[in-house]
């Protein structure tokens, strides 16, 4: 079962260089594999993972906007990258580099999805952190239906305004 | 492809694990039964006895299924092991809470998938994505161990390497392309200036041909005047003649006049003599023999006035002979005053004509000049053009780009077109009126294609094919540019 009510700490757990966080959901997003960097960082284990949706680590200072864009972007085939804040079991939190791709058998059929969360770099948080608290105070002037569109279509004008394309940014901030 | 089965091996004969565990457990428990029976057999029926076989059985089948969980380990670990055989990476083994060693064989495995399974993601994106044209996705080698990562970055320098290439065959691809549009209407336009010259050197040959003409013609003006200074000494030296003539004629007029003279003196003595004639025959009277000595003297006077007629005769005719002589002299004289004339008309003829090739020769070499001032202003024009081809190979703050920036105002061309000579001489032409549009549109194109060679085009093709073109936009007006130039000299030079 998916536990209800963590409150959020100000509590950061700080990746290693080296650690390499990998998990899997079915193509309902339903958690089917985790290694152990995961259960240890998040602090759930295989009973509390297995076949819960992954959003049980989603932090509340994600917008919802960018999960649009990662389901949007890998149902049009293409990998995901993003900057993450992720919450512990305990409600602390933890930034990852997320890399999220489809897993495809033999015969090419989709079977799942397949996540790798790295360390993220720090100065690409400094600039990050703003643009989703932004996307944020986008999604709170709209009612809950439409806020993850509207915060992504903000986010889409900007990078558009500046001329730079969300893969090339993200890639080029992670460095 | 035949599958291999793997069963003609050394173990082929041999239980597998499940069925040896089972046959230990059927073993224990008919060996527990055989005792049990023994005991039976020796000390009769105990019910104790039946304790142990139902102890046995009840221990065989725990055994049996609590080692259905391992076995299920055992079995998903070789699925695992044989999908990742096949390719698939992407199973795992999870059911293994309290599996101990098993558990530990277990993650040890999936952690080697996730490796070996982000390994051959990112070497499979990257790959695509160069495939598809994309350098900027490079493998991702933190997190991954040694080997892994050793690889990974070998492959993004090969990326790099492959990403390099492709900037240098596209730049290659449009320098080539540049290179031989530019080629190809460098050549064109090098024709113009060439006909140009070949034109400018027929002209020369004609206004050589018109000097030519004058030279003869100075020459046989020459001769003209000699002819009339000939004819000039001849009729002086007629008029000398004549002179001669007439100061001949004069003495024989003098020589008539002594003639007369004579004929006067006779009729003097002719008259003396008969006045004494008449005295002494009054004298005599009847002594009439003095007449006859009268008689003679006036037979002897007659003679001489005979032999003086005959004289003056002789005179008169040789004085005719003279005057006739004066006749055909003065004739003489008409013919080479005529002569004269003509010669005059043919010396005024021959300084028309020259006056008429100078004319022409005058028409000519302003042609001729306009023709080469024209190919200096073409030649301007490829210039320009030049320095905008080097200015997209050489990138935008070379020399050449800023010099192919110019408007089409300020540009030698344009100079010539709006304040100088093309103005002055051909605004009067509808080339000259034709000529500004392209002459623009050339500017233009050329400012573009710099713009954008000024920006990532090797990355980019679409970029490249815009280079190219606003490049053929240019050359096609300047097609126009060079076609109306030739126009406007011959606009002007036809209507005269």
């Amino acid at each position: 079962m998916k536990p209800k009510n963590i409150t959020p700490r100000d509590a950061e757990v700080l990746l290693d260089v080296d650690d390499f966080i990998v998990s899997k959901t079915d193509l309902t997003g339903r958690i089917t594999y985790a290694n152990r960097t995961f259960m240890a960082i998040s602090g759930y284990n295989e009973f509390q993972l297995f076949g819960i949706q992954h959003n049980l680590v989603r932090h509340p200072d994600m917008p919802r906007g960018v999960f649009r864009f990662l389901w949007d972007t890998l149902k049009s085939g293409h990998e995901f990258f993003g900057f993450v804040k992720n919450m512990t079991a305990d409600g602390g939190y933890y930034w990852v580099f997320a890399n999220v791709t489809i897993d495809v058998d033999a015969a090419g059929n989709p079977k799942g999805y397949y996540s790798v969360r790295r360390k993220p770099n720090p100065k690409a948080l400094e600039q990050v952190i703003p643009l989703y608290r932004e996307m944020l105070e986008v999604e709170q002037r709209h009612p809950a239906s439409s806020a993850p569109d509207q915060s992504l279509k903000w986010l889409q004008q900007l990078l558009a305004d500046r001329g730079v394309d969300y893969e090339n940014l993200v890639l080029e901030l992670q460095g | 492809m035949i599958k291999k089965t793997f069963t003609h091996g050394v173990s082929r004969h041999i239980p597998f694990l499940r069925t040896k565990f089972v046959l230990v457990c059927i073993g224990f428990v008919v060996l527990t039964l055989a005792m049990a029976g023994l005991s039976f057999f020796h000390y009769g029926p105990q019910w104790e006895l039946a304790v142990f076989p139902l102890l046995a059985l009840c221990f065989a089948g725990y055994a049996v299924s609590s080692f259905r969980r391992p076995l299920k380990v055992l079995q998903d670990l070789q699925q695992a092991l044989v999908a990742s055989n096949r390719g698939e990476l992407f199973n795992r083994v999870t059911d293994t809470y309290g599996m101990g060693e098993l558990g530990k064989v277990a993650w040890e495995l999936n952690e080697f998938l996730d490796q070996m399974e982000t390994f051959f993601k990112e070497v499979n994106t990257c790959f695509s994505r160069v495939a598809n044209g994309e350098f900027h996705r490079r493998a991702i080698a933190v997190g991954l161990p040694g080997q892994f990562a050793a690889s990974l970055t070998s492959i993004n320098a090969a990326i790099d390497a492959m990403a390099e290439n492709v900037r240098y065959i596209s730049r290659n691809k449009l320098l080539s392309q540049l290179h031989s549009l530019n080629t190809t209407n460098l050549l064109r336009n090098l024709k113009t200036i060439q006909a140009d010259l070949a034109r400018i050197s027929e002209e020369m040959d004609s206004v050589e041909q018109s000097t030519l003409q004058n030279v003869s013609g100075a020459n046989s003006n020459l001769e003209t005047v000699a002819t009339i200074r000939t004819s000039m000494d001849a009729i002086l030296a007629k008029v000398e003649h004549v002179s001669q003539v007439v100061g001949a004629l004069s003495g024989e007029s003098e020589e008539v006049a002594q003639a007369l003279k004579i004929i006067s003196d006779i009729a003097d003595q002719t008259s003396l003599l008969a006045l004494n004639a008449s005295i002494e025959a009054a004298r005599a009277g009847e002594q009439g023999r003095g007449f006859a000595v009268v008689a003679e003297e006036v037979k002897a006077l007659s003679e001489r006035t005979k032999g003086a007629t005959a004289e003056i005769t002789s005179t008169i005719g040789r004085f005719s002979s003279r005057v006739r002589q004066m006749v055909e002299e003065s004739a003489t004289a008409r013919e080479l005053a005529g002569s004269v004339t003509t010669t005059v008309q043919q010396f005024e003829r021959s300084f028309g004509e020259i006056a008429a090739s100078g004319e022409n020769t005058l028409q000519r070499l302003a042609f001729a000049k306009d023709i080469s001032f024209n190919s200096l202003v073409k030649v301007d024009h490829i210039v320009f053009k030049q320095n905008g081809y080097m200015g997209m190979t050489e990138g935008p703050e070379s020399e050449e780009a800023k010099a192919a920036s110019s408007v089409h105002t300020q540009c030698r061309l344009g100079k010539w077109y709006y304040e100088g000579r093309g103005k002055e001489e051909f605004s009067h032409t509808t080339a000259y009126r034709a000529l500004e549009i392209p002459h623009q549109t050339v500017h233009d194109a050329i400012h573009r294609a710099l713009e954008v060679a000024g920006s990532h085009w090797e990355q980019d093709t679409s970029l490249h094919d815009e280079i190219i073109s606003h490049v053929r936009v240019a050359e096609d007006a300047s097609i126009e540019v060079m076609e109306q130039i030739d126009r406007m000299a011959q606009e002007k030079y036809a209507s005269r």
